[in-house]
């Protein structure tokens, strides 16, 4: 028979070792640990439910566990749950009070209303691993010295408002979290969960330890909804009352608590319609439907500079699909996919080009919103489109030698042909094909001339290009002298 | 215990000291020709034709004496191959992995303390150095593999050139008493041809700069800082046209070929004409030259030629 802590350890072990993994993750600027954080982000709830529909394995899985055990996802697996309760346990630990449903759950609709009335996007405004991902891959922005104040603050600060929150309250956002208030609803019928068996003196301990203040000790219950499974108040009790076990029977204490917890529910129910209906409205939209989801820089001609990642399609779909958990921003190898004007990632050139062999973001991607292309299609996909304005080019400005841009374009759309029949000196000048540019920005990331020779400008689609410029004969290069001997 | 010395040993020693000394206080032009003579018992020049890069680079290190005229006991080495480019050896962007791996051995054979490996990568540098296979070839061999991908490993030296004055250079290029250029001869649609002079770019930082002063000047200009005291010209796959980063195998053609000069300018000028190019077509070689860095006039130099069977 385990210990009344063993159960405590091997759940805190798991839920920080799981956080652990994605700090790292984001922080770490080798992709060796994007095959960690594909993992991770993929187990997500809200990223599946996104990426697969409803009828995802993740989100079966999840929903059915959380039917019979609880919320072992919110007690595990989530690491926004993982990062409230450090904080909680820095100082609050052993000071919590129980909080009302009421209390708690008034605010939920409100907030919900709130997020769709303002932001259009209630899941992305409350999701937990998107919050999550904001804030570290914003943090690691800030420490590598790339990210600008504007968009650490607009980004950032819901999870340091969350995280400051659970300092002084504990586990308080996991009663507004779509995830969690769909997989509490779930559980609070469960057959399995945590409860206060006869014999409890009202000692009060469990209570004041309970991160999530789900714990009644007065009235000896807990409410099983808003139980994230931690198993403190069975590490702390010293009867063992308080224990993980069979709770179908059991029952509310009286009229009045089940009249309370019964609104508390239904307010829930109410927020979770409206969660949901946010990615069911967007995977209609991306199957075709007319619901299209109205958003900033997604207003008529082109995606409005919006350069999508490889992978991202169209940005209706993208949008559609996108929770912006910035995993793809944290997977980037050189730092081009950036968060911006909103929290979906997009494609930045001002530092670096994106790389030719490169799927990383793809790979990470929870969602699909970024698909998985193989690196041939990958080689292939138009996602922005390059424009070559030759006057400002340092070949004409200067009248000296460059190539910068044709010895990176890896499509060979650009190449170097003599810039005057008379060169004398072997002087070239670009040639721009437009036809086989992928839009990589590694022209413009190069261009030596101010201001740069190029633009690279947003498709509205993303489209496959016939792939590398052949050889075609054209080339102005000598006739190769003979293998056999030596031309010196 | 007490080392001693006795008389016949103190007479050889003195005797060596002086002529030494000797030597050291002699007119200029004795001296000048003492030291032709020495070089002149080997070519100025080496190609070989008709082998594995690593097989023509033992046959080439020989002709001039071996790498121990290059690499003293104790010294460190840098060794720049062409390693900018997430392609593979057949692409014929990057060095041949088991020639720079093949040169790591014979410095180390030489005696060299700490032989290092580095290029400025221009795509995503641990894709560079996984793809190319150099990093994997080279740590094998005993290569120590440098990053480059910081500024923090540049440091600014004045190069006193006509258009580049200053330098970002990487710490171990300033830290190495032996620099060999390992070039992989391609056609370069700004430069002409990219060569060893060319390959000394990925030792720079500001490697834009280069651009937007005059390539062609400034590839030259770097070799007032330092010039290689080896150069091996790897032309055993060569891109001949579309290049430097190259991608259709239509460009790439099997010469099967190897230059080693320790004159940079000569082997770049003989592996240019491996490309179809006259002797001085090149800019920033005949700038290099015109500049007293190298000599260009192969017809005035004693050139090695050898071909495997």
């Amino acid at each position: 028979m385990p210990s009344s802590r063993s159960y405590a350890f091997a759940r805190a072990g798991i839920a920080y070792t799981i956080l652990g993994l994605f700090v790292c993750s984001y922080f770490s600027r080798s992709t060796e640990w994007n095959a960690i954080l594909a993992i991770l982000a993929g187990g997500q709830f809200s990223a599946a439910l996104y990426g697969t529909g409803v009828f995802g394995i993740a989100v079966i899985c999840t929903l059915a566990v959380s039917a019979v055990f609880g919320r072992v996802f919110c007690s595990v697996l989530c690491p926004m749950g993982a990062a409230q309760e450090l904080f909680f346990r820095i100082w609050r630990s052993g000071k919590a009070r129980f909080v009302s449903p009421l209390k708690v759950r008034f605010l939920t609709p409100f907030l919900a209303g709130l997020a769709v009335a303002v932001l259009g996007e209630p899941l992305i405004t409350m999701d937990p691993i998107s919050n999550f991902g904001r804030g570290l891959s914003e943090i690691a922005a800030v420490l590598q010295g790339g990210a600008g104040w504007r968009e650490f603050i607009e980004l950032a600060l819901p999870f340091f408002l969350v995280l400051t929150l659970a300092f002084f309250r504990g586990r308080r956002f996991c009663d507004w979290c779509p995830v969690g208030l769909t997989l509490g609803l779930l559980s609070s019928a469960a057959p399995f969960g945590m409860r206060i068996s006869e014999g409890c003196v009202s000692c009060g301990l469990c209570e004041k330890k309970c991160p999530a203040n789900c714990v009644n000790a007065r009235e000896k219950t807990i409410m099983r909804d808003r139980c994230v499974l931690c198993f403190s108040c069975q590490a702390v009790c010293k009867g063992g009352f308080a224990s993980y076990g069979k709770t179908w029977l059991a029952g509310f204490s009286g009229r009045r608590e089940f009249l309370k917890a019964s609104v508390a529910r239904a307010s829930a129910f109410f927020s979770c319609v409206l969660f949901l209906a946010g990615p069911s409205l967007s995977l209609f939209a991306s199957r075709g439907g007319t619901l299209g989801v109205q958003r900033e820089g997604n207003g008529g001609e082109g995606s409005g500079g919006h350069i999508l990642p490889p992978g991202g399609g169209d940005i209706e779909r993208y949008l559609s699909l996108c929770v912006g958990c910035q995993a793809c921003v944290a997977a980037c190898p050189v730092r081009i996919v950036k968060a911006k004007n909103s929290p979906h990632p997009e494609l930045d050139y001002s530092g670096d080009f994106c790389q030719y062999n490169c799927t990383e973001c793809g790979r990470v991607c929870p969602t699909r919103a970024i698909r998985r292309l193989s690196v041939e299609e990958k080689r292939r996909t138009r996602v922005a489109l390059s424009s070559l304005t030759f006057e400002k080019c340092v070949v004409v400005t200067k009248d000296q030698a460059c190539g910068a841009c044709a010895e990176v374009c890896p499509t060979r759309s650009l190449r170097m042909v003599p810039y005057t029949e008379l060169s004398v000196s072997g002087l070239t000048k670009p040639v721009f094909d437009e036809a086989y540019c992928i839009g990589c920005g590694a022209c413009l990331a190069v261009c030596p001339a101010v201001p740069v020779a190029f633009s690279v400008d947003a498709v509205s689609q993303q489209t496959l290009t016939p792939g590398i410029r052949p050889t075609d004969g054209s080339e102005d290069v000598p006739p190769l002298p003979g293998l056999d001997e030596f031309p010196f | 215990m007490v080392e001693t010395i006795n008389r016949r040993e103190f007479l050889k020693k003195s005797a060596v000291l002086g002529i030494g000394a000797g030597v050291l206080f002699l007119p200029k032009g004795l001296r000048f020709a003492l030291s032709q003579a020495e070089a002149e018992d080997y070519p100025d020049l080496v190609a070989v034709k008709g082998g594995r890069p690593e097989v023509m680079f033992d046959r080439a290190i020989k002709a001039v004496g071996g790498m121990g005229r290059f690499v003293k006991k104790g010294q460190s080495v840098l060794l720049k191959p062409n390693m900018s480019w997430d392609t593979a050896p057949e692409n014929a962007s990057n060095t041949s992995p088991a020639l720079v791996a093949n040169i790591v051995k014979h410095c180390l054979g030489a005696g060299a303390k700490r032989v290092v490996v580095m290029d400025h990568s221009i795509e995503y540098w641990e894709n560079s150095k996984k793809s190319s296979g150099i990093e994997a070839a080279a740590s094998e061999a005993g290569a120590v593999y440098a990053p480059a991908e910081k500024e923090g490993y540049y440091q600014k030296v004045s190069v006193g050139g006509e258009r580049l004055n200053e330098a970002m250079v990487h710490e171990s290029l300033l830290e190495s008493d032996v620099l060999i250029s390992v070039p992989v001869l391609k056609h370069h649609g700004g430069a002409g041809v990219s060569i060893a002079a060319k390959n000394l770019m990925g030792c720079v930082w500001n490697r834009m700069e280069y651009h937007s002063k005059g390539l062609q000047r400034c590839i030259a200009d770097f070799l007032r800082a330092r010039k290689p005291d080896l150069n091996v010209v790897d032309a055993y796959r060569v891109i001949t046209r579309n290049g430097p980063r190259g991608g259709s195998p239509a460009d790439v053609v099997a010469m099967g070929s190897l230059i080693l000069s320790p004159d940079i300018v000569a082997a770049d000028t003989a592996a240019s004409m491996l490309l179809g190019r006259k002797q001085g077509e090149i800019e920033h070689i005949r700038l290099a030259a015109e500049a007293g860095l190298g000599r260009m006039d192969l017809s005035k130099l004693r050139i090695e030629r050898v071909t495997l069977s």
